[in-house]
């Protein structure tokens, strides 16, 4: 990722768009220092509230997973302990950030339950994660998440993993919980479809540098950047039935060659030669939206 | 719960029969003659003969199958050859002490292999998880005839710290056995001096006999934690804020133990009927030894009554490791 910032209010759901191998994924794990011990953040930082956390200690990142910034992953499946009652595994993260006891989270942790809509908390309670669905899993790591609650929520795909049925549902709940307890969220997703479902604003990536970020209104009804035009014409409810859906030609490309001009020159259908040398200006097209791109300045 | 326990020792039965049948056969078949054994090379053939009748060996194989199968049904393993006693109160005899030290063996193993494994798989390609590796790996390989030798030479000749026979130092002997097992009995008879000695007589041959489950138990808890470690969940819990030890120990170990608890029963088998050798080396007047000296006789009612014992021993290891998997799997109970 090269450098990007992001801003988000209390109580708003920010989007970050992007296609599969943008590195949006990567960029959510090293925030909480939760990358594997072979992968390791060559250059840079990831500054939180004033902290850069990429200099902080194991010990000090600790006391912020969790408590300031909290994660909801793709796999619901799989992000669960296997053999821990949920009640158990809430209650343990509960105690932590509330500093009770265990017999004190239990009304928390039941409250918990019923904020991700559970109507009969105690009975989930006692019941493991094999017992339940993937959209239910889901909304437990979801209520994990949330326990603290934190600051800031990232949500990494958080529905990709599940039923379209069940996505609807996972996104109000989401929309819900951060109107309830005023956290800032950045959900990170590829489906343009769950941008127009929750989010305030929406930030469109590419190959970790931001091409294009507005309201959501501004970038679903008039964007601007050729490439979430794209994006936009890829969903498949822009074709009529019969009809091939749009693809974008071309891949990602490889991240570690630094390109000169705009990253997305190599699969634009609109690039001329300028767009391939040089880095295109930031413009800004109103209060909100900002797009950095060669036509638009045309 | 119970249906499982019910089911397991009516297979027990099963299991018993064809251990019988399969022991029974290999030492009818086997050239050599116990009657002679008994006897002596210079007796009559006349003694010989009538000695033969006393066994039964003068029936045909499946006859005699039959009567030691009427006697083990009403609780008779036979008569031992060599030492005229019933093979049962030999076995009453020999078996608590060959129990005591696999149990003070399979503490030390689960005590020391668990955590070393934990430190293996969390430190992994460190410097502690190379000792670790190295240890292991030398538990695996080295035998006990050597390791235990090496023992005494350092523990006992060397240093003199510890003694390297026997259950007790000479004159001192336990005058009321409750449970056979010398810690135990003293204990609950309030003896201190014998608590401490037979305690102090256990240590070499215990830590001779666990080294090799030990590293058994450690190459198993450090491979199933590492896998455990890279799972999701894992990763979900850190997030949360959950803190590293706790993370390792309930989230980590909790489901890594699954595996290890079959590697450990298993192996806690194996040192009921492995001792053989360290109990010939520490002189240790267990079950072991005294089956070595009764293959050497060809003295095959306590041969068989050896080999069910260690046949009951292994079903009911495995009932217990099937139990501990539904504890700790609630997938299983279902």
């Amino acid at each position: 990722m090269d450098r990007v910032s992001l801003s988000v209010d209390r109580g708003e759901i920010l989007a970050i768009v992007g296609e599969s191998g943008s590195g949006k994924s990567v960029t959510a794990l090293s925030i909480l220092g939760l990358l594997d011990k072979n992968a390791k953040i060559e250059q840079g930082n990831i500054v939180f509230d004033g902290t850069d956390l990429t200099k902080l200690s194991t010990k000090e990142i600790q006391k912020y997973r969790g408590k300031r910034i909290g994660m909801v992953f793709q796999e619901p499946m799989t992000a669960l302990h296997p053999t821990m009652r949920i009640g158990d595994q809430l209650t343990n993260v509960i105690k932590r950030h509330h500093k009770l006891t265990k017999k004190e989270s239990h009304p928390i942790m039941l409250e918990m339950l019923k904020d991700v809509h559970f109507e009969e908390p105690e009975l989930i309670a006692q019941k493991y994660p094999h017992e339940l669905s993937g959209g239910m899993r889901q909304r437990i790591v979801i209520a994990l998440a949330m326990s603290a609650p934190p600051e800031l929520l990232i949500a990494d795909e958080p529905t990709t993993a599940l039923d379209v049925t069940i996505q609807a549902e996972i996104l109000t709940l989401m929309k819900e919980l951060t109107q309830k307890y005023n956290i800032a969220v950045i959900l990170i997703t590829h489906d343009l479809g769950v941008v127009r479902e929750v989010s305030d604003n929406v930030c469109v990536m590419y190959a970790g540098k931001i091409l294009e970020k507005g309201t959501t209104k501004e970038i679903l009804d008039n964007p601007k950047h050729p490439y979430t035009n794209l994006l936009l014409r890829a969903l498949p409810d822009q074709v009529n039935p019969g009809e091939r859906l749009q693809e974008i030609e071309g891949e990602v490309p490889d991240l570690k060659q630094h390109l000169p001009g705009c990253i997305f020159s190599s699969r634009c259908p609109l690039s001329k030669d300028e767009c391939f040398i040089k880095a295109p200006p930031q413009l800004s097209l109103s209060e909100t939206q900002m797009v950095h791109c060669w036509e638009v300045s045309r | 719960m119970k249906r499982i326990i019910v089911k397991r020792l009516s297979l027990l039965v099963l299991v018993l029969f064809g251990v019988t049948l399969i022991t029974f056969v290999m030492s009818h078949v086997i050239p050599g003659d116990p009657a002679r054994m008994m006897v002596g090379q210079r007796a009559s053939e006349e003694t010989l003969q009538k000695v033969r009748e006393d066994l039964g060996l003068d029936q045909p194989v499946w006859a005699q199958y039959l009567l030691y199968i009427r006697g083990l049904l009403s609780g008779d393993l036979g008569t031992s050859i060599r030492t005229q006693q019933p093979v049962i109160s030999d076995l009453a005899a020999f078996f608590p002490a060959t129990l005591e030290l696999a149990l003070y063996a399979f503490i030390i193993a689960l005590l020391i292999g668990i955590p070393l494994g934990v430190i293996s798989a969390v430190k992994q390609n460190t410097i502690l998880d190379h000792i670790g590796r190295v240890f292991s790996i030398g538990g695996v390989s080295i035998p006990v005839f050597w390791s235990g030798i090496v023992a005494i030479i350092i523990f006992y000749a060397q240093l003199g710290w510890l003694p390297a026979s026997g259950r007790l130092s000479i004159g001192l002997e336990i005058n009321r056995t409750i449970t056979g097992l010398y810690t135990i009995d003293s204990l609950l008879t309030g003896n201190w001096k014998i608590f401490k000695d037979s305690l102090w007589h256990l240590i070499l041959p215990a830590i001779t006999l666990s080294y090799v489950q030990l590293a058994t138990i450690t190459r198993q808890v450090r491979a199933s934690m590492l896998e455990v470690l890279n799972q999701e969940y894992i990763r979900t819990a850190r997030a949360n804020g959950i803190e590293e030890w706790y993370l390792i120990i309930f989230y980590g170990l909790r489901n890594a133990l699954k595996p290890t608890v079959t590697v450990v029963g298993l192996s806690f088998g194996s040192l009921l009927g492995g001792a053989v050798v360290t109990e010939t080396i520490f002189a240790w007047p267990g079950m072991g030894k005294y089956v070595v000296d009764s293959i050497a006789f060809l003295d095959f009612p306590s041969i068989m009554g050896f080999t069910l014992i260690i046949a009951i021993g292994y079903v009911i290891i495995n009932l217990i490791v099937d139990l501990l998997y539904m504890v700790l799997d609630p997938q299983v109970r279902e």
